[in-house]
């Protein structure tokens, strides 16, 4: 039972543990990138955070079977990379 | 335990976004009316960059984020209205001072920066249904995952929106 959107999955009352392990990372992320931002000066601490955000995701995706779903979150892992970067080169060329 | 229908589960995320939406929205204008009526501004922006106001934004939505789901949704709730009465005092007492022009003038980032908060306030929601569904022991494993894709889902339009609001605050106003 690895993936969550296998019909035998959906049907358990209680998510099984490693399951919830897995997730772990993803329900984390936002906690690490606070952290990130709240105690690495400067712009520095936002490029950190996002990478944090946009690492998680890919802890989700296998997690995830349908197509549309993979190709969101691949994009929204891009946007979180494409913004640290944008921020980065804001904070050198200003 | 059977899975929840599809349909089901929309409108619990519907709703989930409409008490993100009420939260962020009504103490907001409650406030501003009362700080139109008592306090005074002068006139004046902000000092901050953009990247200072990104950098704040995301400090506060990832708080309310986190807290949503340490909290079971309460502090994510909490944070989300204070903050939104202390804007909604400063922007009362703009209007009331400074007028309507100067204060459309604020609109641009206005809007995407509280529909990010709106967004956060989602995403903390979301966060507080996974730990109480699991709390609970009545998740099924999809619906657990269906919680996640949503808070990240809410996380990250949060993000964007903040990016766009940083953006627009920093060359508009």
């Amino acid at each position: 039972m690895d993936t969550l959107f296998d019909r035998s999955a959906s049907t358990g009352a209680q998510p099984p543990g490693n399951v919830l392990l897995r997730l772990l990372p993803v329900g984390a992320a936002p906690f690490l990138a606070l952290v990130a931002i709240l105690l690495v000066p400067g712009v520095l601490g936002i490029t950190v955070g996002l990478g944090v955000l946009a690492v998680s995701l890919l802890f989700l995706l296998p997690f995830v079977r349908s197509t549309a779903m993979r190709v969101a979150l691949s994009a929204v892992v891009v946007g979180y990379v494409a913004v640290a970067t944008g921020v980065v080169v804001l904070e050198h060329t200003s | 335990m059977p899975t929840p229908p599809r349909a089901a589960l929309g409108k619990r995320e519907a709703a989930l976004g409409v008490t993100a939406a009420v939260v962020v929205l009504l103490p907001l204008l409650v406030a501003g009316a009362v700080g139109h009526q008592v306090e005074q501004v002068a006139p004046g922006g902000t000092d901050l960059g953009g990247l200072d106001v990104l950098r704040h934004n995301l400090r506060l939505g990832l708080a309310i984020g986190v807290l949503g789901w340490l909290t079971l949704g309460v502090g994510a709730a909490g944070v989300a209205a204070v903050g939104s009465v202390a804007s909604g005092y400063v922007l009362g007492a703009h209007v009331a001072d400074l007028g309507w022009g100067a204060t459309l003038a604020l609109v641009p980032h206005l809007v995407p920066e509280l529909l990010a908060f709106v967004a956060f306030t989602g995403a903390g929601l979301h966060g507080a249904l996974w730990v109480w569904s699991y709390v609970r022991g009545a998740a099924p494993a999809r619906a657990l995952t269906r919680a996640v894709l949503a808070a990240t889902a809410w996380t990250a339009a949060g993000t964007v929106l903040l990016v766009a609001a940083a953006a627009l605050e920093s060359t508009v106003i």
